[in-house]
C-alpha cells in the first residue's frame, strides 16, 4: 500500500511539474493582460498585482472599445490608443472558421465512408490528398492572390454572375475547407473503418435503407469521432495566418491578422493588448475542449488500436 | 417528369431519395464536391506556382505574364544556393528536436495519466490548453517571457540563486533552442493526446494475461502495450512532422531568423525570398523543391504506416 | 527629357512652368502649398461633377491615434473623404506588393517608409507626381538635399513626407557635468567631456563613463551598474546604423558601376568601431530593438545612446524613467577624412506617402499628400504629441508647439542638423535584399564569429550577385541620379 502511495505522490509530482510548463506562459499572459505598458516588461519582473504594478482594464478596454477612447496625449502609451475594435476579427473569425470546420467536416466525412465502403478514388486516394499539407502555404500564396483576384474577369467571361474570392467570406471559406480536407478525410476514414460492417449489413437485411443506415448506425459510433476532428480543424483553421493576410482585408479580417496590428515605434509589439486578446480568444477553445473531454480521449487514437 | 402533373413535395423528396439510395451515386457522389474544390481551387494555384518557377520574375520587374522564361535555372539557382541548403538543414533539425521532445513528453505524460484516478481531469483539462491557443499569440508570449529581463531568466535566476541572464532570442545558439522550446510547449498537447487516445483504447486482456503469466509492469509495457501502439506513434509522427517542417510562426515572432541566420527555417527563408526581395520565381522554385523533399519525408513515414495498418488488417478478424 | 536635367534641371522647369505665360493658366490659385491644393481638390471635385469622393489610405498602425483628425479637417475643408486601413509597419511592404500584383485598386495611397519607393516604383504600383505638382507647386527646397532626393527616384517625384527620423546621439548630462568626472577625464584625454566630434571620441566617453552597482563613480554612489553605451545591434536594426557611420567615411556604397565600395579600408573600420563599442554595451542590445534600448536608457542604465529623435520625449516623460532632464542631445558624431570632420546620420525608417496607381482618383489622392506634407500642416503634423513625424524643415526650428514638444528648442536644432547631413539607406530597387546580405554579415562581425574584413567581403559578394540579378543596367542608371541628386551629399567613389 505504501509503495502505491509513493508512486501516487511521484506521479502527481511529475504531472505537477508539467502544469507548471503549461501554466506558466499561460499565467503570463494573462497577466500581462492587466498591465500597462511600463510593466510589460520589466526588470526585476514584477509579478504580484497590486504590490508591484497597478493592475489596469485599459487593454481591455481597447479591444472592446469599450467607453470610447481613453485618455490621451502621453508620449507613455503613444500608439496605444489604436482603436482596433476585436469585435470585427472576432465576429469574422468565427464566421469563417464555423462554416469552414463544419462544412469540411460534412464533406470530408461523407468521403470518407465512401472510401471506406467502396475505395472510392482508389487505395492510394487518402495519402495523396494529403499532399496538399505539406506545400509551405507561403508562396502558394501569391499564385493564389493572382488566382482569387482574376476570378472576377474569369467568371465574367462566363456571363455569370459576379463572383469574388479575394477579401470576401466566400474566398476564405473555400480555402479553409480545401485546405483542411485532408485531416478530415485521414482521421474520420480511420473512424469509419472501425465500424463493423456486419452492423450494417444487419441494418440493410431488416429494410433500412442507406441513409437511415448511416443515421442510425454508422452516425452514433462515429460521433465522438467526428467532435475530434472538428475540434482539430477548428483549431487549424483559428490559427491560420499566412493565407489570411494574403488573400484578406480590407473588408474580412481574421483574428490573427488583427493582432499583428498592434505595434508602436516605441512600445514595439503592444503586448497588453495583444495578451487581452490572446486571453479573450482562448477561453472559448479551451471551455469547448473542456466539454468535448471526453470525446478527445477516445478519439485521438484514429482507430490504431484493435479494440 | 410530365409537365402537366406538378409533383408534390414529398413526391419529389423520394425520388431523391431512390437516386441517393443507389450504390452508384452513393460511391461517386461524396468525391465530387471535394474533387471540385480541390482542383478549382488548389490546382490552379499550383500549376500556376510551377509555372512562375520556370520564369525570371520579381514584382519589381512588371507582371508575370510579361516576365521573361528562365527554365530550370531557379531550381539550379537554389540547389547551388548555400542559404538554402542551410535552412534545409536547419529545418530538420528543428523539427526532428522539436518532434522528437513532444513525442518522448507527450508519451511519458499519457502513460502517467491514461488510466482513471483522481485529478485526471483536471491534469487532462491543463495539458491541452497550449495547443488551443493562436500560435500569433503563443509567439509574443515567449517573446515577452524570453526577454533577456524577462520572467523566464528572473525564475531560473530564483531557482539557481545566480543572476541568470540568458539571452534568449539573441544568442545564436540559444535562439535556436527557443525556437524549438516554444514549439514543444504548443504541440506537446497534441502528441499527449494522441497517447493518451491510444493507451486508453488499448484492449485490457492481452494485458492482464501478460501480468497473471508474471511478466513485470516493464515486460508488459515492451512486449504488449509498445507493440500494440505503434500505430498511434507513426500517426503523431506523421502529423507532426508535417506541420513542424511548416514552422514559421514561433521563429518569425521571437527572432526574425536572426541572430545571423540561426533561426531561419525553410518557411522563412521563402518568406523573405518572395515578400521581402520580391523573387517570386525563385522562391516558387524553392518552395517545389521542398514540396519534394517534404513529400518524400512523409511518404516514407505514410508507407510505415500502411504497413502497420496492413497487419492490422490482418489481425482484424 | 525631364529625365536628363535631373533634379535642379526640374525645379528649374517647374519655375518656368509656373511663370511661364504659356502655362500660367494651369497653376492652381492659392497662397500657400496648403491653399493650392484644397483649391486643387475643390477643382478636381468640380470637374468630376460630385460634392463628395471616397479615397483609402493603407496606413501604418502607429499613426491610428494621430492620423485620423487631419482626414477629419480635409474632408471638411474639400469634401474629399480619407478611409484608412491600418497594418502593422512589417507587414505593409508585403502588402504593397501584393497589391501590384493583385492590381485591387483597393487603396489610393499608401503611407510607408522612405526606403520602400524603389520597389514599389519598378514594381509599377506608384505614378509619378510630376505633373500634379507643376500644378500645384508644392514647396520643399528648405528640405535637407539628402532628404529630398529620397522623394524621386530616377528623376521623378513620387512621394511626399512629413517625417525627419534621423538618428541622434544622447548622453547623460547629469553624469557628463560631475565635476570630478570631467577634471579626470580630461587629464586622460586631454579635452572636457560633452558631445563628441567622432566616433572614436563617443568610445572614449563609453569606455570612462561606466561601472559596476554600488562603486564610487566620481563623487557618487551608482545604484546599478552602467554601461558605456547603447547603439543597435540587434538583426533588422543594425544595418541601418551601420549605414550613417560608413557614410560619415565620406564614400558612396557604390562606385558607378555599382561595384560596392564598401570591402574597401573605410567599410571595414565601420564595421570594426561598431564592433569594438559593442564591448560596452549591455550583452542583452543584440536582441534589442527600440522598445527594449528606450526603457533601459531611461531607467539609467546607460550613459550614451544613438537612436531616434523621439527618445528625449520619453526619456524625460516616460513612466518609471530616472533621468527626466538628465539629457544632453549631441549632434551624430563623424570621422575625419582627409583633415576634415565629416559627421552623417541616417535615416532609418522615415514615414512617407504615395499614390496609387490602381487609384480611380489619383489626383485627388495627390492633392491630400501635397496639404498634409505642406510647410504649414507639416509643422502641425510634426509638433502633434500624439504623431512621431520628426523634425526636417529649418522653419521647425522656430515654431514654439515643436519646441515644446521636444523638451527644448536646443534638441529641435540640433536634430535639424542631424537631419541636415542624414543620408538616405541605399534607394535603389531591390534594397531589402542588399539590406539583408548587410544584416546577416554585421551580425556575424557583432557576435565576433567573423573578423571586419570577412564580413565586409561577403558582403560585397553577395551585393554583386544581386546586382547582376536585378540588371546591373538599371541598377546603374539609377545609382547615378541617386548620387548626382546630392543623397550622399559630396561622399567619393563615384
Amino acid at each position: 500500500m505504501r509503495r502505491g502511495r509513493v508512486a501516487a505522490g511521484l506521479r502527481h509530482a511529475v504531472l505537477g511539474a508539467w502544469v507548471l510548463v503549461v501554466l506558466f506562459p499561460v499565467f503570463w499572459m494573462v497577466l500581462t493582460s492587466f498591465k500597462d505598458a511600463g510593466d510589460w516588461v520589466s526588470w526585476p519582473t514584477r509579478w504580484a498585482p497590486f504590490v508591484d504594478f497597478e493592475p489596469t482594464l485599459l487593454n481591455y478596454r481597447q479591444i472592446f472599445y469599450i467607453g470610447g477612447t481613453t485618455q490621451s496625449g502621453e508620449l507613455r502609451r503613444e500608439a496605444a490608443e489604436q482603436a482596433y475594435v476585436i469585435w470585427k476579427g472576432m465576429a469574422d473569425s468565427v464566421v469563417i472558421v464555423t462554416i469552414a470546420s463544419v462544412a469540411s467536416l460534412l464533406l470530408g466525412s461523407a468521403l470518407a465512408y465512401a472510401i471506406s465502403r467502396f475505395r472510392t478514388g482508389g487505395r492510394n486516394y487518402p495519402y495523396t490528398i494529403l499532399t496538399i499539407r505539406m506545400l509551405p502555404p507561403i508562396v502558394v500564396a501569391i499564385p493564389m492572390l493572382i488566382y482569387y483576384t482574376s476570378i472576377p474577369e474569369l467568371f465574367a467571361n462566363l456571363g455569370g454572375a459576379r463572383v469574388e474570392f479575394f477579401d470576401t467570406y466566400s474566398g476564405l471559406i473555400l480555402l479553409y475547407i480545401a485546405t483542411t480536407l485532408p485531416y478530415v478525410i485521414w482521421m474520420m476514414l480511420a473512424f469509419i473503418d472501425e465500424v463493423p460492417r456486419e452492423l450494417e449489413h444487419a441494418a440493410r437485411l431488416m429494410g433500412a435503407g442507406r441513409l437511415s443506415t448511416i443515421g442510425k448506425v454508422v452516425f452514433p459510433l462515429v460521433a465522438s469521432g467526428m467532435t475530434v476532428t472538428l475540434l482539430f480543424v477548428f483549431i487549424l483553421n483559428w490559427s491560420e495566418f499566412l493565407l489570411a493576410l494574403t488573400l484578406s482585408q480590407p473588408k474580412v479580417l481574421t483574428l490573427p491578422v488583427l493582432l499583428n496590428k498592434f505595434q508602436s515605434a516605441v512600445e514595439g509589439r503592444l503586448y497588453g493588448p495583444q495578451a487581452a486578446i490572446g486571453t479573450v480568444v482562448t477561453i472559448p477553445v479551451v471551455i469547448l475542449g473542456f466539454l468535448i473531454q471526453k470525446h478527445l480521449v477516445k478519439g485521438f487514437s484514429f482507430g490504431m488500436i484493435r479494440r | 417528369m410530365a409537365p402537366t402533373s406538378t409533383p408534390k413535395d414529398s413526391e419529389l423528396r423520394v425520388t431523391l431519395r431512390q437516386w441517393l439510395e443507389r450504390e452508384s451515386v452513393f460511391r461517386v457522389l461524396p468525391l465530387l464536391p471535394v474533387q471540385l474544390l480541390i482542383l478549382s481551387l488548389l490546382a490552379v494555384p499550383f500549376l500556376l506556382t510551377i509555372y512562375i518557377s520556370l520564369l525570371r520574375w520579381r514584382i519589381t520587374r512588371g507582371f508575370w505574364t510579361a516576365a521573361p522564361w528562365g527554365g530550370v535555372t531557379n531550381f539550379v539557382e537554389a540547389l547551388t544556393d548555400e542559404d538554402f541548403l542551410y535552412a534545409v538543414l536547419r529545418t530538420f533539425v528543428f523539427a526532428g528536436f522539436a518532434v522528437a521532445f513532444e513525442l518522448l513528453i507527450g508519451f511519458g505524460l499519457a502513460l502517467l495519466t491514461y488510466r482513471e484516478f483522481r485529478g485526471r481531469r483536471v491534469y487532462l483539462t491543463v495539458f491541452l490548453i497550449p495547443m488551443m491557443i493562436i500560435p500569433v499569440v503563443v509567439g509574443y508570449d515567449f517573446s515577452m517571457l524570453l526577454v533577456d529581463t524577462g520572467p523566464l531568466n528572473s525564475v531560473l535566476s530564483v531557482l539557481t540563486g545566480q543572476d541568470v541572464r540568458i539571452r534568449w532570442m539573441s544568442d545564436y545558439r540559444t535562439a535556436q533552442v527557443a525556437v524549438v522550446l516554444a514549439d514543444i510547449w504548443q504541440w506537446t498537447p497534441l502528441t499527449f493526446l494522441i497517447f493518451v487516445s491510444g493507451l486508453s483504447a488499448l484492449p485490457p486482456e492481452p494485458i492482464k494475461a501478460a501480468r497473471v503469466m508474471g511478466a513485470t509492469r516493464g515486460q508488459v509495457f515492451r512486449h504488449v502495450q509498445l507493440p500494440l501502439l505503434k500505430p498511434v506513434i507513426v500517426i503523431a509522427v506523421v502529423i507532426r512532422a508535417m506541420e513542424a517542417l511548416k514552422i514559421f510562426d514561433m521563429p518569425m515572432l521571437l527572432t526574425q531568423g536572426g541572430p545571423g541566420n540561426a533561426t531561419e527555417t525553410l518557411s522563412i527563408f521563402l518568406w523573405r525570398n518572395a515578400w521581402v526581395f520580391n523573387k517570386i520565381s525563385y522562391a516558387a522554385a524553392a518552395s517545389l523543391l521542398v514540396l519534394v523533399l517534404f513529400s518524400g519525408v512523409i511518404f516514407l513515414s505514410i508507407w510505415l504506416l500502411k504497413r502497420e495498418r496492413a497487419q492490422l488488417e490482418e489481425v482484424r478478424p | 527629357m525631364m529625365r536628363r536635367l535631373g533634379i535642379a534641371g526640374m525645379i528649374a522647369t517647374l519655375v518656368l512652368l509656373a511663370v511661364g505665360p504659356a502655362r500660367a493658366a494651369d497653376v492652381v490659385p492659392g497662397a500657400t502649398v496648403e491653399e493650392r491644393a484644397v483649391n486643387g481638390a475643390k477643382a478636381y471635385l468640380k470637374k468630376l461633377g460630385v460634392e463628395k469622393l471616397d479615397l483609402t489610405m493603407m496606413m501604418v498602425s502607429l499613426f491610428a491615434k494621430a492620423q485620423p483628425k487631419y482626414l477629419d479637417e480635409w474632408e471638411k475643408l474639400t469634401g474629399i473623404r480619407i478611409k484608412t486601413i491600418e497594418y502593422g509597419y512589417t507587414e505593409i511592404p508585403a502588402k504593397i506588393m501584393a497589391d501590384a500584383v493583385a492590381k485591387t485598386g483597393q487603396y489610393d495611397i499608401y503611407n510607408h517608409q522612405m526606403y520602400m519607393l524603389p520597389d514599389a516604383v519598378e514594381a509599377g504600383v506608384v505614378i509619378p507626381l510630376d505633373d500634379f505638382a507643376a500644378r500645384g507647386q508644392p514647396y520643399f527646397d528648405d528640405i535637407p538635399k539628402t532628404l529630398r532626393s529620397e522623394m524621386y527616384y530616377k528623376g521623378k517625384l513620387y512621394t511626399f513626407f512629413t517625417d525627419g527620423d534621423q538618428t541622434v546621439l544622447a548622453l547623460r548630462k547629469d553624469l557628463v557635468e560631475l565635476p570630478q568626472a570631467r577634471a579626470a577625464f580630461k587629464a586622460k584625454f586631454g579635452r572636457e567631456p560633452g558631445c563628441p566630434d567622432t566616433w572614436k571620441q563617443w568610445e572614449e566617453l563609453a569606455s570612462f563613463f561606466n561601472g559596476k552597482k554600488g562603486q564610487n563613480f566620481y563623487g557618487i554612489t551608482l545604484e546599478k551598474d552602467l554601461y558605456g553605451a547603447q547603439e543597435y545591434r540587434a538583426r533588422e536594426f543594425g544595418y541601418r546604423w551601420w549605414q550613417g557611420r560608413f557614410s560619415s567615411k565620406n564614400k558612396l556604397m557604390f562606385d558607378r558601376n555599382m561595384k560596392p565600395l564598401i570591402d574597401g579600408p573605410e567599410g571595414i573600420e565601420t564595421t570594426r568601431e561598431m564592433v569594438s563599442l559593442t564591448k560596452y554595451m549591455p550583452q542583452d542590445v543584440f536582441g534589442w530593438g527600440t522598445p527594449q534600448n528606450y526603457p533601459f536608457f531611461a531607467q539609467g542604465n546607460s550613459f550614451s545612446i544613438s537612436t531616434f529623435p523621439s527618445i528625449v520625449g520619453y526619456a524625460n516623460k516616460a513612466q518609471g524613467t530616472v533621468i527626466s532632464g538628465k539629457i544632453l542631445p549631441c549632434v551624430v558624431p563623424g570621422s575625419v577624412v582627409k583633415g576634415k570632420l565629416v559627421r552623417r546620420s541616417v535615416q532609418p525608417a522615415g514615414t512617407n506617402y504615395m499614390v496609387s496607381k490602381y487609384s480611380k482618383h489619383p489626383e485627388a489622392a495627390y492633392w491630400f499628400l501635397q496639404w498634409f506634407t505642406g510647410p504649414e500642416m507639416g509643422n502641425r503634423a510634426v509638433a502633434d504629441p500624439d504623431g512621431f513625424w520628426d523634425p526636417f524643415r529649418p522653419s521647425q526650428g522656430k515654431d514654439p508647439k515643436i519646441a515644446e514638444k521636444y523638451g527644448s528648442k536646443d534638441f529641435v536644432t540640433i536634430t535639424l542638423e542631424n537631419a541636415r547631413i542624414a543620408v538616405p539607406m541605399i534607394p535603389l530597387q531591390g534594397n531589402r535584399e542588399y539590406f539583408d546580405a548587410l544584416d546577416v554579415n554585421l551580425q556575424e562581425a557583432f557576435h565576433g564569429r567573423i573578423a571586419p574584413e570577412e564580413a565586409m567581403k561577403r558582403t560585397a559578394r553577395q551585393w554583386e550577385k544581386i546586382t547582376d540579378d536585378i540588371g546591373r543596367k538599371r541598377q546603374i542608371e539609377a545609382w547615378k541620379y541617386v548620387v548626382e541628386s546630392g543623397a550622399y551629399l559630396d561622399a567619393e567613389g563615384f
